[in-house]
């Protein structure tokens, strides 16, 4: 009973965000340019929140993702000509498979804070690498500019910043959609039973160390993908993309959000998003109040804004079940 | 035939020595083998080793004629061995069921299923609510598992320890906690539950302990100081002094 109610519920709030969606290229260009990015962030933060939200593993390192992947579009399409959108898909989604595949292993040797400082140690060793040794390739701190938007080789064009706009809605609405298949499916039961006792899902017969190596390959996967959108959105690539402190950002927007539930990462990313956007243009000071937005939702909104809704909506469902 | 065997087995902490060349075998026919010793003794401690929790400083495990001194838990649980623990260990922000579904589905073919739904995995509930409703929990299903009751979540804990149809299960003081007929009233239930499964239980209450057992092994500062039939062990009287010395001493 409760479970159709929750469907109905995820249902509805589909189809809510759904609409809202698809009247926004009505909407003048600098909104059309901010859902754009909002959207990709909350691809992004999805990625992280499958594996700490669902998972409880605290990375500091899903930055080498988004950052790999957007550095793949940018290196294959400016500086070797592939414009296809399939293939740079299949090969930056090889190289983030390889690394997370290679970080993985070892970084899930450890647990808890101490797995946080080693995804953090390697995410400085991707961005020192990228801004050093592979400086011929990657223009070190200049980045990679004038990337085209993506050739997808059939008869549809996506220059528009409303193409550009359906093109990304696509594909988080497929990634949101395989999150929440994954959250309600056997795997996905034994994600949160990680997060909520590894020990006792040692002594059940689990292997948990599979299960965390398979979750932090697929939330590398979906930060690839945020990543290589951002590529094409931006135009422009460079380290800050592959920086510890971008890591850090999804963290501040799942907590924002609203850890460990499906729509936490787009409320997260869309009031991070909106608010820098509304608040730098009064002051340079964003970061500031960033830190006293995140402190206040970590003292008073432990639930985020996803959390926050849901108890107000529950409120007004319990009102009515009054009269 | 050969159940579990435990071969010279120690374990120290550092410069504690906790389990001195334990050794001992439990055949699978032997159904009700029960571990009594005073606190410190390493009854808890054995158990770990023999699940795979904590490696042996020293010795060997033996699982069914197999080696699995190095083998990871949840391999073990493969091989038919599960355990409870005498700290309850649920999953506290699920409900009774869905602690339950965990414990079916981790012996499952759909344990690694990423696309098709929970309830599309109707044999799991199957199997769950059979277990409530033989249990009497049925009703509680829904219930967060932390709004049951104590001796409830006793049970619980011995329902994800059987969830796995185990040939072997280590209960480890499975009424603890409970007041003196709860405690009988649950023995009760695991005499009847768990009729074909060979039992290794730790257990305080003496009169539990020998109500339920077969055989007893007495354990005392990390060594083995008799193992035999309960009639044996109460005309034991170095045990007697063991237990009044750690009353009294």
């Amino acid at each position: 009973m409760t479970e159709t109610t929750q469907r109905w519920k995820s249902i509805i709030t589909a189809a809510c965000f759904g609409a809202f969606a698809l009247v926004v290229p009505a909407l003048p260009e600098y909104a059309v340019t901010l859902a754009t990015s909002i959207l990709i962030t909350s691809i992004y933060v999805s990625s992280a929140n499958l594996l700490t939200g669902y998972t409880g593993l605290v990375s500091l390192g899903q930055a080498i993702f988004w950052g790999s992947a957007a550095y793949v579009v940018a290196i294959l399409s400016v500086r070797a000509g592939i414009t296809n959108f399939f293939l740079l898909l299949l090969v930056a989604l090889c190289v983030v498979v390889l690394i997370s595949a290679f970080f993985g292993v070892l970084a899930l040797r450890v647990k808890r804070l101490y797995f946080m400082i080693v995804t953090f140690a390697f995410g400085h060793v991707v961005w020192c690498v990228a801004m050093y040794p592979m400086q011929g390739i990657t223009r070190g701190y200049d980045g990679i500019k004038d990337i085209a938007r993506p050739d997808l080789g059939l008869s549809i064009s996506l220059t528009s910043g409303a193409q550009f706009y359906y093109f990304v809605l696509v594909i988080a609405a497929l990634c949101f959609l395989f999150i929440y298949l994954v959250t309600r499916s056997p795997f996905g039961r034994a994600m949160m039973g990680i997060r909520d006792n590894e020990h006792r899902m040692v002594a059940l017969g689990y292997n948990t160390f599979l299960y965390k190596y398979i979750t932090y390959v697929l939330s590398a996967i979906i930060a690839g993908i945020a990543g290589m959108l951002f590529a094409y959105f931006n135009g422009y690539v460079n380290p800050a993309e592959l920086h510890w402190l971008w890591s850090g950002d999804a963290l501040m927007m799942m907590f924002i959000g609203g850890i460990g539930t499906l729509w936490g990462p787009l409320w997260g990313a869309l009031a991070y998003t909106g608010l820098r956007y509304w608040i730098s243009s009064y002051t340079m000071y964003w970061f500031g109040i960033e830190g006293i937005i995140f402190i206040l939702v970590v003292l008073f909104f432990r639930g985020g804004i996803a959390g926050f809704v849901a108890g107000m909506q529950r409120r007004l469902s319990g009102g009515r079940t009054k009269d | 035939m050969d159940g579990l065997k435990i071969e010279r087995l120690s374990k120290s902490f550092g410069a504690l020595q906790v389990l001195r060349n334990l050794s001992f075998m439990i055949r699978a026919e032997e159904k009700r083998v029960v571990i009594i010793g005073p606190n410190g003794a390493g009854k808890t401690t054995l158990f770990n080793c023999i699940s795979g929790e904590l490696p042996p400083t020293g010795g060997t495990v033996t699982l069914f004629g197999r080696d699995v001194t190095h083998m990871p838990p949840y391999r073990r649980t493969r091989l038919g061995l599960a355990r409870t623990f005498q700290v309850t260990d649920l999953f506290p922000y699920f409900t009774l069921m869905e602690n339950l579904l965990l414990a079916f589905q981790a012996h499952d073919p759909c344990r690694y299923n990423m696309i098709r739904s929970m309830a599309a995995h109707g044999h799991l509930y199957d199997k769950a609510e059979k277990l409530l409703k033989e249990l009497k929990l049925w009703e509680k299903r829904d219930f967060p598992v932390t709004s049951l009751s104590h001796g409830e979540m006793r049970l619980v804990e011995l329902m994800l320890g059987i969830a796995g149809a185990p040939n072997i299960l280590l209960l480890d003081e499975p009424t603890a906690g409970l007041t003196c007929s709860e405690g009988v009233w649950l023995a009760g239930v695991i005499q009847e539950l768990l009729k074909d499964v060979t039992l290794l239980i730790i257990e305080h209450d003496m009169q539990i302990a020998f109500a339920l057992a077969e055989r007893i092994i007495v354990l005392h500062q990390g060594e083995i100081v008799a193992d035999g039939k309960p009639e044996e062990i109460r005309a034991n009287t170095k045990i007697r002094e063991i237990y009044l010395g750690t009353c009294y001493g």
